[in-house]
C-alpha cells in the first residue's frame, strides 16, 4: 500500500514536471515570437515527421558514437582506476600526470584528432572516450582508495586471492561511484558529441542541427534538438535502471 | 590426555617507528604464548598495550619484525581461512546478502551447492538468523550484524577464531545482553577463540583464560586461568573474586604504563 502511494506520487511529480516545462517553453516561444523558438506542438510535429526520414539515421550514428565511447572509457577507466586505488605506491607515481592533464579541456585536441585520425567516426569516438575516461578513472580510483580496508582484510582472511579481491570487493564497492561518474560522463559525452559533429562531418544529430540552421529550417533544427535531448534522457534512464539492478543493496531502506 | 596446541606464538617482536624513523616504539618486545584446542582466551590490558597488534599479527594482517606464529605447527604466511577474524565494526560486505556473507569462504573453496545449503541452515539456526538470509547488512540490527560476522568467520570451520573488541561499540545497557548472546554463540561454535577486550567483566564472563598485557613492550604480566562452571553467575563469590584479582592485575599493568611512558 505504502509502496503504491510512493510510486503514484513519483509518477505524478514526473508528469507535472513535464507539463510545467512544456508550459515554460510555450511561454518563451510566445514572448520571443521568433521562428528559432517554435512552440512545443509545432516542434514536436516536425520531430515526428523528421524522425521518419533522415533524422533517424543521424540519431543512430550519434547513439553509436556515444555508446562506443562510453563503453571504451568504462572498460579502460574502471580497471585502471581500481588498480591505482588499490596500489597507492603506483598511484603516487601516476597521480601527477593525471593531475597535470586533468584540467586541460581535452576538447581542444579535436583539430589534432581530425588531422591524425581523419574525419570519420574514429576521431569523434577517441575524443569522447578520452574525456569521459578521465572522469571515470579519477572517480573510480578515489572510490577504490577510500574503500574500507577491513573489507579487503576480511576477504583475504576468508581465503580470497587477487582476482576475488577485485571481483568481489573492489568492483562492487566502487560500483555506485562508477555509475555516478558514468552519469556525469554521459552529460559531458553528449556535449562533446555535439561539438564534434558540427565539424567536417555529414552525419550525426550535431550535423543535422547545424545543417538545418544553415538552411534556416528552424523546425528541423528543433527536431534535432529534441532528438538529442531524448537520446540523453533515455541513456540516463538506462543508467538509472542499471543502478537499481546492480546496486540493489544500496536502495533498500534500513 | 593433554590437549594439543592450536596456536603457538614464539618470540614475537613488533616495533612502530614514527615518521622521522628516529624514534622507535616497541609495541611487542618478546611475546610467547600457546593456546590449546577449544580454549577461549581473552587478551586484556590498557590501550596501547599491543593486544590488538598481537591479534592482527596472528591474523596475518600485520608482519612482525621477529618471531613466528604457528597454527597446528605450521608457520603462517599472511592471512588465511584457517583463522577467522571478526572486526569491531564487523566489516560485513554491504553488497552481499546475509547468506552470501556467511557462505563467502565456502564459495571461495568452490564448495558444492548441497554443502553450502547444509552449512547455511546449520549456521542460521545456531545464530537465530533464519528468515533473514536474503536481507542486506544495512537492514539488520547491530546484534544481528555481529552474529552474521561471527557466522561468516566460522563458516569454513577455521582452527582459530579471532575477535577484536567485538562489543566495544555497544552501549552499556545492551552490553551484558550482547555478551550473553555472543557467549552462547561462541559456545555452540565450539572453536578455539582469542578475543581482545578492555572490559574485565567481559573477560571473566567469557574466558577460560585471561592474558593481561602491559604497555611496557606488551609484556604478559598475568596468565590467569578461570576454572568456573558455565554459564557463569555474575554475582557468585567466585566470579567476584576472579574479577577483583584481574582488576588488580590490570591496575598493575596500568601503573607499568604510567612509569613506562612517564
Amino acid at each position: 500500500m505504502q509502496q503504491g502511494h510512493k510510486t503514484t506520487g513519483k509518477t505524478f511529480a514526473f508528469l507535472s514536471s513535464v507539463v510545467i516545462l512544456l508550459l515554460i517553453w510555450w511561454l518563451v516561444s510566445l514572448i520571443l515570437k521568433n521562428p528559432a523558438v517554435p512552440p512545443p506542438l509545432d516542434a514536436l510535429k516536425s520531430f515526428v515527421s523528421a524522425i521518419q526520414r533522415e533524422l533517424f539515421t543521424h540519431l543512430g550514428v550519434s547513439l553509436y558514437r556515444v555508446l562506443v565511447s562510453l563503453f571504451l572509457a568504462t572498460i579502460m577507466g574502471v580497471p585502471l582506476g581500481i588498480f591505482l586505488g588499490k596500489n597507492p605506491e603506483i598511484d603516487e607515481k601516476i597521480a601527477p600526470m593525471i593531475y597535470l592533464t586533468y584540467p586541460i579541456p581535452k576538447v581542444v585536441f579535436m583539430p589534432i584528432f581530425l588531422i591524425v585520425l581523419g574525419i570519420g567516426d574514429t576521431s569523434k569516438i577517441v575524443l569522447i572516450t578520452l574525456i569521459t575516461f578521465y572522469q571515470i578513472l579519477v572517480t573510480t580510483r578515489d572510490a577504490a582508495k577510500n574503500l574500507e580496508k577491513e573489507y579487503v582484510l576480511s576477504v583475504r582472511s576468508l581465503g580470497a586471492g587477487s582476482w576475488e579481491l577485485y571481483r568481489h570487493v573492489y568492483l562492487p564497492g566502487c560500483l555506485p561511484a562508477i555509475l555516478t561518474s558514468l552519469r556525469l560522463g554521459l552529460g559531458t559525452a553528449m556535449a562533446v558529441l555535439f561539438l564534434a559533429e558540427t565539424y567536417a562531418t555529414q552525419t550525426g544529430i550535431g550535423f543535422f542541427i547545424m545543417d538545418s540552421l544553415s538552411r534556416m529550417n528552424y523546425e528541423g533544427m528543433f527536431a534535432g534538438i529534441i532528438a538529442m535531448g531524448l537520446m540523453g534522457f533515455i541513456l540516463y534512464l538506462m543508467l538509472d535502471g542499471a543502478e537499481k539492478v546492480l546496486c540493489a543493496w544500496k536502495q533498500r531502506a534500513s | 590426555m593433554e590437549k594439543r596446541d592450536i596456536l603457538r606464538i614464539e618470540q614475537i617482536r613488533k616495533v612502530y617507528a614514527d615518521k622521522s624513523q628516529i624514534n622507535e616504539h616497541v609495541v611487542l618486545g618478546d611475546i610467547n604464548l600457546r593456546v590449546k584446542e577449544k580454549e577461549m582466551v581473552c587478551l586484556v590490558g590498557p590501550s596501547g598495550c599491543g593486544k590488538t597488534t598481537l591479534l592482527t599479527i596472528v591474523a596475518g594482517f600485520l608482519q612482525a619484525e621477529r618471531g613466528n606464529i604457528y597454527i597446528n605447527d605450521m608457520p603462517i604466511h599472511g592471512p588465511g581461512p584457517d583463522r577467522g577474524f571478526v572486526f569491531q565494526g564487523y566489516a560485513l560486505f554491504p553488497w552481499m546478502t546475509v547468506e552470501e556473507n556467511i557462505l563467502y569462504a565456502l564459495k571461495l573453496r568452490h564448495a558444492g551447492k548441497e554443502e553450502k545449503q547444509n552449512r547455511l541452515a546449520q549456521l542460521l539456526k545456531m545464530s537465530h538468523l533464519s528468515g533473514n538470509e536474503k536481507k542486506y547488512p544495512k537492514e539488520l540490527s547491530g546484534g544481528m550484524k555481529q552474529r552474521v560476522a561471527v557466522m561468516r568467520a566460522i563458516a569454513a570451520a577455521p582452527e582459530l577464531l579471532l575477535l577484536d573488541e567485538p562489543l566495544a561499540a555497544i552501549d552499556f545497557q545492551m552490553r551484558q545482553l550482547m555478551q550473553e548472546e555472543l557467549y552462547t554463540l561462541l559456545m555452540s561454535a565450539n572453536t578455539t577463540t582469542i578475543m581482545v577486550t578492555h572490559d574485565v567483566d567481559e573477560a571473566v564472563y567469557m574466558a577460560d583464560r585471561v592474558i593481561v598485557m602491559s604497555p611496557r613492550e606488551g609484556e604478559i604480566i598475568a596468565d590467569y586461568h578461570l576454572d568456573m562452571a558455565r554459564p557463569r553467575n555474575r554475582h557468585s563469590p567466585k566470579y567476584l573474586h576472579h574479577k577483583e584479582q584481574l582488576t588488580l592485575y590490570l591496575s598493575e599493568s596500568f601503573n607499568i604504563g604510567m612509569e613506562h611512558t612517564g
